[in-house]
């Protein structure tokens, strides 16, 4: 069994779900066996039902808990220790958020079995389950095996490809009778949603990212702007987070997030190779820097040598133009 | 309190890397080695609970090489108290194998809390933690930025980062918390810190001594490193700063189709 984690943020699967899915399928056309997702919490409605089914899940483990409605990684590690108890578990695929990255790393320690973390893809080779996973900031990528055990592994947002869905193909629901362990050894107090809503760069297509060249914290509201207009969020360099003009949350690279959008446009960022580290593997990069001789130019797939104070409300401008005719989702 | 710092020797974070040709690791000549960033800030709460709780102890364990014995002794020079190095000669243990060995190195120790980097600036893992809580089974939380100990009641309150901004979270101690950017300002070594550092001993272990049969555990291989395509430099636009971002947003729409 290939077993995945679905993951809802606001009533919706997230992409990186569907992402799992596709990952599953092609490694599914060695391994031939049965694709699972683990629905977690509450009773999965239809239109879950189909939509997983046509993404490839022949399965739906769908656990319902009074104790699993929210994260809680005591009785998930659980639930995955009971699940592999009763299946022959060859591979565990989670998503390399928060609570997946927390996750794998207990869940292959309590079953025995191997991790590879933050993977990017994941194949068979040489009559193994393999993994590529970038490693030293994504200067260099490692492909690690496994050996004995199920293979759990957490997969970056936004890095592998997505399959089409199957028409018609529907997935059967098995409901799973949990017994939680309910030790209460962590209880969430309180969740602090951050009131700033460009700060969540996990799965953003966009990110519009600022370094010091904007010279002072009042001028992150250009980005703010194009974030905005392009449905986006906003990164930040550390220089600039170091020195208090926006919060760590913002910061990507070796000592922030690693983020992989479709495009990332990187204003006044010299282009450290520990900034490169979080945001290399981007789709799309665009540099926009008033020295010709700014790093950052070396891996931009276009740069434009500039004020970015002039070109920013430019972009702003034809950006908005772009958006105005599409819903921003 | 009885707390242990697991920590990591890592290549600075400027380094250029190289793979050897069999492509089996990389070239070490040359590289500079730190304690990894993360790891810092787990060193630096250990201590300031340290300074804040008469009669604690900080014990930092790492598994690798010989050479790991630095990142050590930088412990020892900002306050940790105690050092064990288990050996790694080739740095090849797989990540099961470490966390089984750390695990049993921790379980003699009667520990309070475990402090850990959120994750290892080389192979970015983020595994020890989870992983050395579950075989301690101790509970566990990742990306702390706050961590106050409630002496009476046996537990901690803890600030952690989540997407959507943070939780707060209590736990029962013993506990592993892994440390994110934000928990505090490491300090700097000091010179008389530095000088008392190279006379301190360092416990060393070897893995069999811990783990008879350890060389069966583990779960996973390293069958290679392998070059990143690299990303070839692109385009600079030219014109006039109207005409450059026509041109880029077309390009954006059209031939990346990313807007
Ligand atoms: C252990 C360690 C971890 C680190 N982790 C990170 C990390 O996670 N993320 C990170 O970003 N850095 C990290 N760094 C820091 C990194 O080395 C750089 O110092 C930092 O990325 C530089 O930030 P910057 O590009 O904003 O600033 P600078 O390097 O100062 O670059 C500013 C750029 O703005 C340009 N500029 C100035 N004015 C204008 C203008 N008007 N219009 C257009 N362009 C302009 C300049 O030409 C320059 O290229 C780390 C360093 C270490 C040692």
């Amino acid at each position: 069994m290939i077993l995945l984690l679905a993951e809802k943020k606001e009533g919706k699967f997230l992409r990186l779900t569907q992402e799992l899915l596709s990952e599953a399928r092609r490694i599914n056309d060695s391994l031939k066996e049965e694709i699972a997702v683990l629905f977690v919490g509450f009773q999965a409605a239809q239109e879950d039902v189909v939509q997983l089914g046509e993404w490839g899940a022949d399965k739906i483990i769908n656990p319902v808990h009074p104790l699993l409605e929210k994260y809680d990684s005591e009785n998930y590690v659980q639930l995955f220790h009971e699940i592999a108890s009763m299946n022959s578990i060859s591979i565990i695929l989670l998503g390399s958020t928060v609570y997946g990255k927390e996750l794998a790393g207990m869940i292959s320690a309590k079953l025995k079995g191997g991790y590879a973390g933050d993977c990017v893809r994941l194949f068979y080779e040489k009559g193994k389950i393999s993994a590529l996973r970038p490693v030293y900031s994504g200067k260099v990528h490692a492909v690690v095996s496994a050996v004995s055990g199920p293979f759990t592994a957490s997969f970056r947002a936004n890095m592998c490809k997505v399959e089409g869905p199957i028409p018609g193909k529907r997935a059967e629901v098995v409901p799973f009778d949990f017994h939680p362990i309910n030790n209460g050894k962590i209880k969430i107090l309180e969740v602090v949603k951050s009131q700033d809503q460009l700060a969540d760069l996990s799965e953003a297509r966009i990110i519009i990212s600022g370094g010091r060249g904007l010279k002072g914290p009042e001028n992150f509201r250009l980005l703010e702007e194009l974030a905005k207009v392009t449905g986006g969020a906003v990164g930040a360099s550390r220089m600039v987070v170091d020195s208090g003009w926006i919060e760590h949350q913002h910061q990507v690279g070796q000592t922030g997030k690693t983020v992989s959008p479709d495009l990332y446009i990187a204003c006044g960022i010299s282009g450290a190779i520990q900034h490169l580290a979080g945001m290399s593997s981007a789709k799309c990069i665009v540099a926009i820097n008033n020295d010709p001789e700014a790093p950052i130019f070396k891996i931009a797939t276009y740069g434009i040598v500039g004020d970015l104070f002039v070109i920013l409300p430019l972009l702003i401008k034809e950006m908005r133009q772009v958006f105005s005719g599409k819903a921003v989702v | 309190m009885k707390i242990a710092v697991l920590v990591k020797q890592v290549p600075d974070t400027a380094a250029q890397i190289q793979i050897k040709p069999d492509w089996s690791g990389i070239v070490e000549e040359g590289i500079k080695y730190i304690l990894s960033p993360y790891d810092e800030y787990a060193v630096e709460e250990a201590v300031r609970l340290k300074e804040k709780f008469e009669g604690s102890e900080v014990t930092a364990v790492t598994v690798g090489p010989e050479r790991a014995k630095e990142v050590l002794r930088t412990c020892l020079a900002v306050g940790v108290d105690r050092a064990v190095l288990i050996h790694d000669q080739e740095n090849s243990f797989d990540p099961y194998s470490t966390a089984e060995l750390l695990a049993k190195k921790l379980e003699s120790l009667n520990l309070d809390l475990v402090l850990c980097g959120k994750q290892a600036a080389d192979d970015d893992m983020a595994y020890m933690g989870g992983a050395a809580a579950q075989k301690l089974n101790f509970p566990f939380i990742s990306l702390v930025v706050q961590i106050e100990i409630l002496k009476e009641t046996g537990k901690a309150k803890i600030r952690r980062q989540i997407e959507e901004g943070e939780e707060i979270l209590e736990v029962t101690l013993p506990c592993v918390l892994s440390a994110q950017k934000g928990l505090n300002e490491p300090r700097y070594p000091s010179l008389p810190g530095m000088m008392k550092a190279k006379k301190k001993e360092i416990e060393e272990i070897k893995p069999a001594d811990l783990i008879p049969d350890f060389a069966s555990l583990a779960k996973t291989r390293q069958e290679r490193l392998q070059p990143v395509p690299p990303r070839s430099a692109g385009r600079i636009l030219k014109g006039s700063p109207e005409e450059m971002v026509k041109e880029l947003v077309k390009l954006l729409r059209d031939e990346e189709k990313v807007v």
